[in-house]
């Protein structure tokens, strides 16, 4: 098959199992959200896709063929890693200039005018950017890369909120442009919800949900109204959370929504930061 | 197999810290010879020559400290271990030609003063560990036979410096510490004094008697010297090899 074909990875870090026997695609072209809980597994499981590591088990191939020390292959995938790789004291338009001489499709001036959009000074130093200005450096690189895959790691780490917006709408204005694949991995759900167009979960190293974004948000719905109206119309559904505003009370529900809803009640898409926190976290929703 | 790439980045990473290191030799060379000559009397006499083995601790400090951003920096750019091992491998083996080359410059710059200045003796290392060998030999095969001693023994150095790179980043901090501090405790106290209580020293002389042989300093035979720092420089690459192989990034 053509994409990225995970097949059985296992990896354990001593007695910690991290991933187990995880398979998973990666298709061509698509955006796709990876998310899991603090140590669920998404980072090891994109080092291992990179060749930064090894799996105890198991295999990635691209294309058919396998990523495991495959220079060739391994020409078609970019991670931007939460953790920076660039040389402490090296520049940032050398990162670029390196990043070019390695990945010959590098786009020099698209990576100097998002720079420019970012406020990026090209002069400074790798480690004398702050946290927010080294995810910075690291996205604009990965966005300029233009390879088939390209992979992000906890891509909006410690930026403000407008940078964030700046990037969600630099992805999309990209990948309008010419579709490639993006995997985007990130705590803030609610946030890049509106990019993804495909959702892997994983959870205690197991891939919990591997299913595009409208079908998962088609398993539940928000109802919202006056409070004693939404309890009585969730007395029999599983409610995942609730939340209150003034009067009006919100109930966040799994399952169809029924054919007949009373009229003052307003029905809404399900959320999928709730949808992940009820499916990885079951035993602690709110009342 | 992005080779060009990953080559010219590790010799980018050098390339200042050599030039810097060279211009400092040849100019601390230059400078006391001007002194030599501003300062100097008839009856006085300056010995000038073991630049060599400061280039030999450079480059050991360059392969000590060359795995862990080289390997992070192709790592970051798709680069296989197999191509950053590569890279690396051909950056030290240039690395150890341009120093082998300055030393030979330095030596040059050395013979000249000393062919002007009377009082200044230049003598390089190839010269005094290999006396007899020297003697009566012609001018260009001494330099050319120096040359080829200082490669190999920069190659092995720098091979040596590597290993120890790659071994300590491999290792946990525990093993870090015990490396750091086993090593230099082992040679400088526990090899000693078992070698004086227990062996009478003869520890010491074996090993005075091997170093002997493997460099071919009784045989006056520069060659066996070549062969040994070649086959030490091909053994701590292997072993390199060996440890990177399976090397991950480390969070």
């Amino acid at each position: 098959m053509s994409g990225i074909e995970v097949r059985n990875l296992s990896k354990s870090y001593g007695s910690t199992q991290a991933l187990n026997q995880v398979s998973v695609n990666f298709e061509k072209d698509k955006i796709y959200g990876l998310l899991g809980r603090n140590g669920a597994g998404k980072t090891t499981l994109l080092n291992i896709i990179t060749n930064r590591l090894f799996a105890d088990s198991g295999e990635v191939l691209l294309d058919g063929k396998p990523i495991k020390e495959n220079d060739c292959v391994l020409s078609n995938i970019y991670m931007m890693s939460e953790k920076c790789l660039f040389p402490e004291k090296m520049r940032v338009r050398d990162v670029f200039k390196w990043t070019a001489a390695f990945y010959p499709q590098f786009d020099m001036d698209y990576a100097l005018k998002t720079a420019a959009k970012f406020e990026l000074d090209l002069k400074k130093k790798r480690d004398s950017l702050s946290t927010g200005y080294g995810s910075i450096l690291k996205l604009v690189t990965a966005m300029s890369v233009n390879v088939p895959y390209v992979f992000f790691d906890e891509p909006v780490l410690g930026l403000d909120a407008n940078y964030r917006d700046l990037f969600y709408r630099l992805l999309i204005e990209k990948y309008s442009e010419k579709p490639f694949t993006a995997i985007v991995s990130t705590h803030l759900i609610d946030e890049v919800s509106s990019v993804i167009e495909h959702v892997v979960m994983i959870d205690k190293g197991h891939i919990i949900k591997d299913e595009p974004i409208e079908s998962i948000l088609s398993q539940g719905y928000t109802i919202t109204g006056p409070a004693n109206s939404v309890d009585l119309f969730v007395a029999d559904k599983d409610v995942m959370s609730y939340d209150m505003l003034g009067g009006l009370k919100t109930a966040y529900v799994s399952g169809k929504v029924p054919a007949e809803v009373p009229s003052n009640l307003e029905v809404t898409k399900m959320d999928l930061q709730k949808m992940f926190i009820k499916m990885t976290n079951d035993k602690e929703v709110s009342k | 197999m992005n080779l060009k790439s990953s080559y010219k980045y590790v010799m980018y990473d050098n390339k200042k810290a050599l030039l810097g290191f060279s211009l400092i030799i040849i100019a601390i060379t230059v400078l006391l010879f001007v002194a030599s000559v501003s300062w100097s009397n008839e009856s006085s006499t300056m010995q000038m020559g073991g630049m060599e083995i400061a280039s030999v601790i450079f480059i050991f400090v360059a392969g000590l400290t060359s795995f862990k951003d080289n390997f992070h920096m192709l790592m970051q750019n798709s680069v296989t271990r197999k191509g950053t091992f590569t890279a690396t491998m051909l950056g030290f083996v240039t690395t150890a030609g341009f120093l082998s080359a300055i030393s030979i410059i330095v030596l040059l710059i050395a013979k000249l003063m000393s062919s002007i200045q009377s009082n200044i003796i230049s003598t390089s290392f190839f010269e005094t560990v290999y006396p007899a060998h020297v003697n009566g030999m012609n001018n260009v095969l001494i330099l050319l036979e120096s040359f080829l001693l200082y490669f190999v023994m920069m190659l092995a150095v720098v091979g040596i410096g590597y290993l120890i790179g790659v071994i300590f980043y491999r290792l946990n901090k525990g093993g870090k510490v015990a490396l750091a501090v086993g090593i230099p405790v082992f040679f400088s106290v526990i090899l000693p004094v078992v070698d004086v209580l227990i062996f009478d020293g003869r520890i010491t002389v074996g090993l005075i008697r091997f170093m002997d042989i493997v460099f071919g300093i009784s045989a006056q035979n520069p060659y066996v010297a070549i062969v040994s720092l070649i086959l030490v420089f091909l053994f701590s690459g292997l072993l390199s090899w060996i440890t990177m192989r399976k090397a991950s990034v480390k969070a």
